[in-house]
């Protein structure tokens, strides 16, 4: 058979910004969050309500809105974020497109799950991982980050079961420091189970964890019941607030874009599945301007279904901005949007519940799904994610915060060989 | 087996898939582990090859080694038919050679230890 190497599209020159450019621009958005907590409460009231935080079980869901108050949980996100990118700018890992991801989904699950506290042993754990290696930490850096998700992990074993404090902490941390060190390695054998098309990879891993550890815990007598607690009645405030955030976001872009939207229809070209780094392959500015639109359109979905703009849900959406430098784009993530929706119109489920909505935002792990096989199988694999993700979380008793990392994982290791045999394609 | 080693079957995987998706008969390969650095050689036979083609995946090879991305993500390359999937193998490499002569397509990857 003939073969060719064809010229692919041509690529418009990328835009390199400077490191230390991109540095400053996260810097400034993670200070913006925290600072702007101040505009909802007193420094008095944050004080109070970090103190309350940090306190926290934090097992899903609990909304730090509701436990706390929205200026102590946005100071929460904006510290910790700023926490994140200056252990990353120490340990000299560039800018791009997972660890922007890594940064903004770390300052979204802050508003309901991560504080402080809690994410401090995982980084020691992987931090000895790295010394037992004999490699940089700067190589391990995203399991890190991402692996905070079993932040609960230690608030609960600290704060949770009823032991006494220092003792609860003691155990809290020995429990975080070894999730922790075996994180890495966990993470990059399961990355082969869903092929790269959930995109919370760490979710995955950290749900397998997390129910090791509370199978472990059961085994004990230690349990615990699920919890929902959630705010309402911030969609006005809150949605000016994300709304200004986004697009100052596409504004940036548009700048560092040379004042323009060159390149966004070749980065919705791209499928999305793991390794596609928007900020390496398209540009720093275009990314930050697909991130802009994800996040309004994200907004928009919430407020047209009557849903709550509380704390777990604008950590949904904080996420999917993260990740629309990370492989998330418009094309891929509302197919996926729409499988959610018509999963709540058949099931026993509202569109509207704080469930169903975190089922859509985060369900977007499988946005390679979409971009790869086509909006229909996007569909697909949006409607069994909503009856999936609804039924895995007693499995680590919401200790994993990336619970639909967890669902997305097995939802893609079902689907995607299913559609590669019915396509005929090759894996 | 060394990791190092598993990495290198990953890439030399993924230029394998890459001159398989061009229909290409007869292909060959070249594994050579030195002790600063292990370089690969594939080559072939394409019945066309555009310039501009050449320069570019010479180019999308050349991108700077991503130490965070490969510790974590290394197990994808090779595993999935995609056409990003070179972008990944730039993350495992630190230089890359394409060279067209005489209708025979050569790629040589290096990657420092």
């Amino acid at each position: 058979m003939a073969s060719r190497i064809k010229a692919e599209e041509k690529p418009k020159d990328i835009h390199v910004v400077p490191e230390n450019i991109k540095y400053f621009i996260m810097t400034f958005y993670a200070v913006t969050i925290l600072l702007s907590g101040f505009v909802f409460n007193t420094p008095a009231e944050i004080f109070q309500g970090m103190q309350a935080i940090l306190v926290q079980p934090s097992i899903l869901v609990t909304d730090y809105f509701e436990v706390a108050n929205i200026g102590a949980t946005l100071f929460n996100s904006g510290l910790l974020m700023i926490v994140s990118i200056g252990i990353a700018k120490w340990n000299d890992v560039n800018m791009n497109g997972p660890l922007m991801a890594a940064v903004l989904t770390i300052g979204g699950f802050a508003l309901f799950g991560k504080t402080l506290y809690n994410i401090l042993p995982i980084f020691v754990g992987v931090f000895i991982y790295s010394r037992v290696q004999k490699e940089a930490y700067s190589k391990f850096i995203l399991p890190a980050f991402f692996g905070t998700a079993l932040g609960p992990l230690v608030s609960q074993v600290s704060f949770g079961y009823g032991f006494p404090i220092y003792q609860g902490m003691l155990l809290g941390y020995v429990m975080g420091i070894t999730a922790g060190f075996f994180l890495p390695a966990l993470a990059t054998h399961f990355v082969k189970f869903h092929q790269g098309f959930n995109l919370y990879n760490i979710g995955f891993t950290c749900g397998i964890t997390g129910m090791f550890f509370m199978a472990v815990f059961r085994g004990f007598g230690l349990d615990h019941q699920t919890v929902l607690i959630v705010s309402s009645g911030n969609n006005l405030t809150m949605s000016f607030y994300l709304g200004f955030l986004f697009l100052s976001f596409i504004a940036v872009g548009f700048y560092y874009n040379r004042l323009g939207f060159s390149g966004y229809r070749r980065l919705l070209k791209h499928p999305g599945q793991l390794v596609t780094d928007f900020v390496t392959l398209n540009g720093f500015g275009i990314a930050m301007i697909n991130m802009g639109i994800l996040g309004l359109i994200s907004t928009l979905y919430v407020v047209m279904v009557n849903g709550e703009l509380n704390g777990p849900i604008i950590g949904g959406i904080f996420t999917i901005v993260g990740f629309g430098a990370f492989g998330k784009h418009t094309r891929n993530v509302l197919p996926i949007f729409v499988g959610i929706y018509l999963a709540t119109l058949f099931n026993i489920w509202d569109v509207n519940s704080t469930g169903a909505l975190l089922g859509a935002l985060f369900g977007t792990t499988l946005a390679p799904i979409a971009g790869r096989f086509g909006w229909q199988y996007g569909v697909i694999a949006g409607f069994f994610h909503m009856a999936m993700v609804m039924n895995v979380g007693f499995l680590h008793g919401g200790m994993n915060l990336y619970n639909n990392g967890f669902s997305g994982g097995f939802v893609a290791a079902v689907l995607v060989p299913i559609i590669i045999a019915l396509k005929k394609e090759e894996i | 087996m060394t990791e190092v080693q598993k990495k290198l079957i990953r890439v030399m995987n993924e230029l394998v898939h890459y001159y398989f998706n061009l229909h290409m008969d007869e292909v060959f390969m070249e594994i050579k582990q030195e002790e600063d650095r292990s370089s690969l050689a594939i080559s072939g036979y394409p019945s066309v090859c555009e310039p501009d083609a050449l320069k570019r995946l010479e180019k999308k090879l050349n991108k700077p080694r991503q130490p965070e991305l490969e510790e974590y993500y290394w197990n994808l390359i090779g595993s999935v038919d995609s056409s990003e999937q070179m972008n990944m193998v730039s993350m495992l490499i630190d230089s890359a050679e394409v060279e067209y002569k005489q209708g025979k397509l050569t790629i040589t990857v290096y990657r420092n230890h």
